[in-house]
């Protein structure tokens, strides 16, 4: 399934206002700031109280007895009740055999499922319109951005990639800056402690695409360390920054609208050959499968992710690095 | 004390608390000074008797239509029932650091937050058998028992 869609849920006192456009999304927030109640009114709601999503039928995804398989192209909630009720594995089955899109109501960590970090909403009470309505915000990325708002020249990076991106930042830090690979983003909070203190500006890269359940454990750690000053950046992924090479003549939609293209049919038809083992859950999965497929046979911009990088990328490394305006390479 | 644990296989985690408050709980914890004070911090309403809810949000409520935060918080201070700690709004941990002065709470922690920050006195990692006083030394215990890395 794809394309961005527009949630809205309007009663007297409340409104709801959430754009969903990956396959996934968290609702999260303080208790009593309504995010059950978002549930409830879809499902006890007729036509009286206003509910849009662009088209997109919306249905709620509950009942300790529901152990059927959903219909696609929806729009699934799923309240934290259900999920304990039914099981978290019961819960991962059915969420990824299904092609529809769910907002999921929860604090809890999904280690396996692709969360983007831009797409953790924060339920706010504090935040009323102007007709005095509760509305969403989401306000987890701008925590990130509020982090490191100046430039700064790292010390040590740390990538959560231990191949071909960890093979390019390690290639042109060299004899400036140390680089370390964490071997996936759950090691990311280790290699934080792990190096804290021993390095004036700790930089770290990860794919922002799926890096939604370990984001909260790394911004406590940041919020009440004392040590190195530490960045987190964190770009779709590492394939989607090489993506932003001009030269490759990528179409736009690619990244710029890519709720619209990231699916195994799109994948198909651009590409004119079988990607039916391949899983597009997630934005970093559709670059991790673009990129190779774009540039196979091409001798000088062909890619692979376990491999060091052709030439034609530190070539244009500039038009990667621009995409990290916030760090000073060199 | 709040007492924390990571290995899942430790202790039997309750089952929803919203269903053990709407079914289960004694009218009596209901209506204490206890229960009214978490409804007012957490939901901003006011607990008018077991039976009525006056929210500024939703209007007139039942009690069954408080948050699960508020109904978690009367369960964890009336029962010994152990939950997750990302069933509680971080609104909700300065209350249960108060309740915690009072008696043993054991949660199971499936998340991290920042205990001392919300008013906890110290915490107990009940894996490691080791007592943390800070918030930094809590997220420390908690990456280095591989509390982020733990899927259920």
């Amino acid at each position: 399934m794809t394309g961005r869609y527009r949630l809205i849920v309007e009663t007297l006192r409340l409104r709801y206002d959430i754009t969903l456009k990956r396959k996934y999304t968290l609702l999260r927030g303080d208790s009593g700031t309504g995010k059950s109640e978002l549930c409830t009114i879809i499902d006890r709601a007729d036509k009286e109280v206003k509910i849009s999503c662009d088209g997109l039928p919306v249905h709620i995804l509950g009942g300790h007895s529901f152990r059927g398989v959903c219909l696609p192209n929806c729009l699934y909630i799923v309240d934290e009740e259900t999920i304990n009720a039914w099981g978290i594995d019961d819960f991962m089955e059915i969420v990824k055999c299904t092609d529809s899109y769910f907002l999921i109501i929860s604090r809890r960590n999904f280690t396996r499922l692709p969360i983007s970090v831009s797409e953790i909403y924060y339920l706010d009470m504090k935040q009323y319109d102007r007709v005095g309505k509760l509305v969403t915000e989401n306000r987890l990325k701008n925590r990130f951005l509020n982090i490191q708002r100046d430039s700064f020249r790292p010390d040590l990076i740390i990538t959560e990639d231990s191949n071909s991106g960890y093979y390019f930042f390690s290639g042109i830090t060299k004899g400036w800056c140390e680089c370390i690979t964490a071997n996936g983003r759950t090691n990311i909070l280790d290699k934080l402690i792990e190096n804290d203190g021993k390095y004036d500006k700790i930089c770290v890269i990860v794919d922002g695409a799926a890096f939604g359940d370990c984001v909260e454990a790394i911004i406590h750690y940041i919020s009440t360390h004392r040590g190195s000053d530490i960045y987190i950046m964190v770009p779709e992924s590492f394939e989607a920054l090489l993506l932003g090479i001009n030269a490759l003549g990528v179409d736009a939609r690619i990244l710029e609208e890519t709720w619209d293209v990231c699916d195994i049919g799109f994948l198909s038809g651009e590409f004119n050959k079988d990607f039916s083992t391949y899983h597009t859950e997630s934005w970093e999965r559709f670059y991790n499968a673009y990129l190779p497929n774009l540039t196979s046979g091409d001798k000088e911009t062909e890619y692979s992710k376990t491999s060091d990088l052709k030439p034609f990328y530190y070539i244009n490394r500039q038009e990667i690095l621009k995409q990290l305006p916030e760090v000073v390479w060199g | 004390m709040l007492k924390v644990y990571i290995e899942r296989s430790l202790y039997e985690l309750a089952g929803s608390a919203s269903a053990y408050f709407d079914y289960m709980l004694d009218d009596k914890y209901i209506e204490t000074d206890f229960s009214k004070r978490v409804v007012k911090e957490i939901d901003k309403s006011e607990l008018v008797n077991r039976n009525y809810v006056l929210s500024p949000v939703l209007g007139s409520i039942s009690t069954k239509n408080i948050s699960g935060g508020a109904k978690i918080l009367i369960c964890t201070m009336y029962t010994d029932k152990i939950y997750r700690a990302s069933s509680f709004g971080d609104n909700c941990f300065p209350i249960l650091a108060d309740i915690c002065r009072e008696k043993d709470v054991i949660l199971l922690m499936d998340v991290s937050f920042t205990p001392f920050r919300a008013g906890f006195d110290k915490v107990y990692f009940i894996d490691s058998d080791k007592t943390v006083y800070t918030d930094m030394d809590f997220i420390k215990e908690f990456a280095r028992l591989g509390g982020h890395k733990r899927y259920d």
